[in-house]
């Protein structure tokens, strides 16, 4: 509390009986640091389907392709340059996609970042968020993505199969700015209502998907939750429905809001807890401990990779749960100003700038690749323990397509041409993994539009239509 | 989780421009006409920063003729707390302090933004599941801590003890009685509880409490209708109490103010009026007010700024930052309780500790903690706008900033025709100015360039000027960036008859401020905001004309609150139709 910062200052506590509740403690009802296991799925399909899953992973601030893109061999005989390399342990289920454009004119108005992120996930040109001006800013900031991104766009649309899960999808991110302020670089989905802004702080994001299912607890203490929960949310509801009845029409939209959340939290934290053996044991997310803030490392710097394994981990458990089938993580936005010098072990110690600013520095390609290189091995943890757990016939990893895009691809110039792109897993979508595959200049569009067809969801074109040229092929079998 | 930083009057407003030709003071219309809707409510106070809007349009509003006699302060609406306010309330009603972030990460802004009708404040889904979590935390810490308080009444509580809990606390928290359907429902789940534990089924109350809307929404409706108020109605006493109690506490009324909403006495005159005057006096409420105020004042600018070059400003450091921003907040909330304009603009005190009278060189200071001191040394005699802590925040990193500061006295003092945002080519225009200039320098080319810049900067860039023998980080000194004499003399233009012309300083622009009516009105503006969650920038009723009338008279901030909280108009609300 801000009074508490001014020293002299003569003012008393609220309250007698205050008392400050230690952020540990509060947490601690939620079971953040817990391991536990489930004794079954809480909101599991029926038993033995294993559902597709869909996780779209952004990197910021470009590449350097040299590093990142083969650059000799063939389509399934190639060597994995610096920045692949991390994936070594699952070459066998990673296609790299090499020739795939941003569907964009590089002239749009806007923040090339935010430019590039809003089209790589909507394929189309970004908007102004109604009721904005750009405020004269050539950059633009004040733009977000005309329609649903794709994500969001698999969610709603049946035939996936993606939709109709208690949690509809995660947005999460490792870097706290990405929450805050306007979506431009920092959002990748996109629903009717606007801009998902990602969730950074892990506990938070553990709450918004798990509720209070929380992993560890017996059946017979769910149960008990369940039937607490419901009993809370129904007063909740009904105090709802008065307080609509009572408002005028100009203050409805602040209730119809809410009610939308209050609905959605009602089927998450009292769905039926599905009796019955046959699905496979429900892990909570492994959590471990974010270090504090010390030094001259700001807390994203000091925390960022623990934030980020963390919030990949609730992923895995979500999908793992079968409470969700779709998510977007993103490392960090595409102005990240993290300092990696104060992260990544051997790192030039005398550059100190942030990853943004590093990726405009065109005579050090070899620190920039060194970060690529530090998510790669980020996001490679993830999918080794995604292949480690069993989903239905396989494992998590074949029943998941893995998407892991960036906003541009030269991170100096904002280049649009040969997007860094990569898939993984993906099995029982009949991805072809194992393969370097190259393309003659084909927009990002294409390739969604081949992943929904995929998915079960027959389109030709997505996005804009001036940005469509089919989709392409030889990337499902 | 989303604060839109450019809202919808930068749009229309970009478009009519600063021609130069805007009037001073009186009735100013034509800027806002038929402009964009979106975010109304959005607007309002903001300290300046490029890119945001201030208050709009001329100092004047409505003139005593031309009021609208009946209208009320506000739209018949309902609220939504803020964290901060959550936090107070759960404080006071189950004594327990729960951590800042609530919904959404604490970001410390800038700008005041809890306007009721502000996009931010409309729930998303997280949000209302971030309530769930909150609620479930916040019940567990009160039963634990506070179960004996809450159930006085041995090891197996009667249905009457438990009655007795929800009619006392859960009406405090929901800001009226609750009915007996309410009590009965509060009480079945009580029992659903009991299965547990009678700390779960008390858990359980509280944590539906802070789940309902009666709770997480302030409502200001006037008595109950079906389908909604329409015309005008006159607040609850329950309705009025909470708007006092939260425009001055931040919180829920306290026993005495509840009390008087119980028996319906809040709604006599004489009784508001002192009711009113004793929160005032509280140190509680000087606090909030001044945490309120310095959105307005600039102070809370200081809590986001890129941190100054540690090359050049050595001096510099988190501490020096802290404690300055502790000094302002000090300063400002002195001045809320027992201070007036006058005071804001002239006042030579400071709030110092050996450590902050070092870096700005003023003798005699030895206390580790802050205290008052009546600032003899040169440079100190203009109030807020000589507190290092504002004219730091307003500053860039490396250099000064005349155009920030400028546009902070602007907005927060001269309230004249809103500045759009930057044209397109501002940057490249920018661009070609010459990386040494100096402020002066950069003021005259933007002046005098051929793309026009002068158009708006004339207003502001002079205001900034008059600031320039303050450093970066707010020390007086004499010689500028080039080590050349500090020229701090400009000409107002474009503001109106009662400030233009040529000054010398920073004190020639207070003594102009301080000469009529222009500083008080447009503080009496940026602080109906605060007090009332909109902005009252085209607000043309009678009421909030009084209000401005009465604080030009006495000048005193805790008159201007009390006009504010004690008129007729606070106590009505109108239904759009």
């Amino acid at each position: 509390m801000s009074e508490t910062n001014v020293k002299g200052s003569t003012m008393k506590r609220p309250s007698l009986l205050s008392r400050h509740i230690p952020r540990r403690t509060f947490l601690a009802g939620v079971g953040t640091t817990a391991a536990g296991t489930l004794l079954r799925p809480l909101f599991a399909s029926a038993a033995g389907a294993s559902p597709t899953r869909l996780l779209i992973v952004h990197r910021p601030c470009g590449t350097y392709p040299v590093d990142f893109f083969p650059q000799t061999g063939d389509a399934t005989n190639f060597t994995l340059p610096s920045i692949l390399q991390p994936f070594t342990p699952v070459k066998d289920q990673m296609t790299i996609l090499n020739g795939i454009y941003c569907p964009r004119d590089h002239g749009w108005a806007g923040d090339q970042h935010g430019a590039g992120l809003i089209t790589m996930m909507s394929g189309k040109r970004p908007i102004e968020i109604p009721g904005t001006s750009s405020g004269g800013d050539p950059n633009a900031k004040n733009q977000q993505a005309a329609g649903l991104s794709f994500d969001q766009m698999m969610v709603k649309t049946a035939a996936s199969g993606l939709g109709g899960t208690a949690v509809p999808s995660i947005q999460s991110t490792a870097y706290r700015p990405s929450s805050i302020g306007l979506p431009n670089f920092k959002v990748m989905s996109y629903d009717a209502s606007g801009a998902l802004f990602p969730e950074s702080r892990p506990d938070t994001l553990f709450n918004n998907v798990f509720g209070a299912s929380m992993p560890g607890l017996s059946a017979a203490d769910l149960e008990r939750l369940r039937t607490q929960n419901k009993s809370i949310l129904d007063f909740v509801s009904k105090d709802l429905t008065r307080l609509r009845g009572l408002v005028p029409k100009s203050q409805l939209p602040k209730l119809d809001a809410h009610l939308d959340g209050l609905t959605s939290l009602q089927a998450k934290l009292t769905a039926t807890v599905p009796s019955g053996g046959g699905a496979p044991a429900c892990k909570g997310p492994a959590q471990a401990t974010p270090p504090a803030q010390t030094g001259d490392l700001t807390i994203d710097e000091a925390q960022h990779k623990v934030v980020a394994q963390n919030q990949m981990a609730i992923i895995l458990a979500a999908f793992q749960c079968d409470l969700t089938r779709v998510a977007t993580f993103s490392f960090a936005h595409g102005n990240s100003a993290l300092r990696f010098m104060k992260i990544i072990p051997g790192f030039d110690q005398t550059n100190g700038a942030g990853h943004h600013d590093l990726s405009h520095q065109m005579d050090r390609t070899d620190l920039h690749s060194l970060v690529d290189q530090f998510y790669s091995q980020q996001l490679v943890t993830m999918l080794q323990a995604m292949k480690a757990t069993p989903d239905g016939a396989g494992t998590l990893l074949d029943n998941t397509l893995v998407v892991y895009l960036n906003e541009c691809c030269y991170g100096w110039s904002h280049s649009i041409e040969n997007m860094p792109l990569l898939m993984f897993g993906g099995k029982n979508l009949k991805l072809q993994t194992g393969r370097h595959l190259k393309f003659n200049m084909r927009y990002m569009n294409d390739v969604w539009a081949a992943v929904a067809t995929a998915m079960g969801v027959p389109m030709n074109t997505y996005g804009d239509t001036a940005f469509s040229t089919g989709a392409v092929s030889g990337v499902f079998g | 989780m989303t604060r839109f930083g450019i809202y919808a009057s930068a749009v229309a407003l970009a478009a009519a421009g600063c021609t130069g030709t805007v009037g001073g003071t009186g009735v100013s219309t034509g800027t806002n006409t038929g402009t964009g809707t979106g975010s109304a409510g959005s607007t309002g106070i903001t300290t300046g920063s490029a890119g945001t809007t201030g208050v709009a349009t001329g100092t004047g509003g409505a003139s005593a003729a031309t009021c609208a006699a009946s209208a009320s302060l506000a739209p018949a609406r309902i609220w939504r707390l803020t964290d901060a306010e959550y936090v107070n309330v759960v404080a006071q009603v189950f004594g327990v302090r729960v951590p800042a972030e609530v919904t959404e990460a604490d970001t410390k802004p800038a700008d005041f933004s809890n306007f009721s009708e502000a996009p931010a404040l409309t729930a998303q889904s997280a949000t209302v599941t971030a309530y769930q979590r909150a609620a479930h935390a916040a019940a567990t810490a009160a039963v634990g801590a506070n179960l004996g308080i809450f159930l006085p009444c041995g090891k197996a509580p009667t249905d009457a003890c438990v009655q007795g809990f929800i009619r006392n606390r859960v009406a405090r928290a929901f800001g009226r009685l609750v009915t007996d359907g309410e009590v009965q429902d509060l009480l079945a789940m009580y029992h659903t509880g009991l299965a547990e534990s009678v700390a779960a089924g008390a858990r359980m109350i509280i944590e539906a409490t802070l789940q309902s809307p009666s709770f997480l929404y302030r409502t200001e409706l006037g008595p109950q209708a079906a389908g909604g108020p329409t015309g005008k109605v006159k607040l609850t006493p329950f309705e009025l109490a909470a708007a006092v109690s939260f425009a001055l506490l931040d919180s829920v009324p306290d026993d005495e103010l509840w009390g008087h909403a119980v028996d319906g006495t809040l709604a006599t005159p004489a009784v508001l009026a002192k009711q009113v005057d004793r929160l005032l006096a509280t140190p509680a409420a000087q606090a909030n007010l001044g945490k309120q105020a310095g959105f307005w004042l600039g102070v809370e600018k200081l809590q986001s700024i890129v941190p100054k070059s540690a090359t050049l400003f050595p001096a510099w450091t988190p501490a020096v930052q802290q404690d300055l921003y502790d000094s302002a907040r000090l300063f400002v909330q002195d001045l809320m309780g027992t201070g007036t304009m006058g005071d804001l603009l002239s006042s030579r005190r400071m709030f110092l500790n050996a450590n902050l009278a070092k870096v700005y060189g003023i003798p005699g200071v030895t206390s580790t903690d802050l205290q008052p001191v009546d600032v003899q040394a040169p440079g100190r005699a203009s109030g807020i706008f000589t507190q290092p802590a504002i004219l730091a925040a307003w500053s860039h990193p490396d250099r000064g900033d005349a155009v920030h500061r400028g546009l902070f006295i602007y907005n927060a003092f001269v309230c004249g025709p809103t500045i759009p945002p930057p044209p397109p080519n501002a940057q490249t225009v920018a661009a070609t100015f010459p990386a040494d200039a100096t402020q002066r320098e950069l003021a005259t080319l933007r002046a005098t360039n051929a793309a026009g810049c002068g158009a708006c900067h004339a207003l502001f860039d002079p205001l900034g000027l008059s600031t320039e023998n303050y450093d970066p980080i707010g020390r007086y000194t004499t010689t500028d960036e080039k080590g050349q004499p500090v020229d701090s003399s400009a000409t107002l233009r474009g503001l109106g008859p009662d400030l233009d012309g040529p000054i010398s300083g920073l004190p020639d622009v207070v003594a102009k401020l301080k000469g009529g009516r222009r500083a008080t009105d447009c503080a009496s503006r940026n602080l109906a905001a605060i007090v009332l969650g909109r902005s009252v920038a085209t607000d043309t009723s009678c009421a909030f004309q009084d209000v401005k009338d009465h604080f030009a008279q006495t000048g005193s901030f805790a008159e201007y609150f009390h006009a504010m909280l004690t008129s007729p108009g606070f106590a009505t609300r109108d239904v759009a139709p």
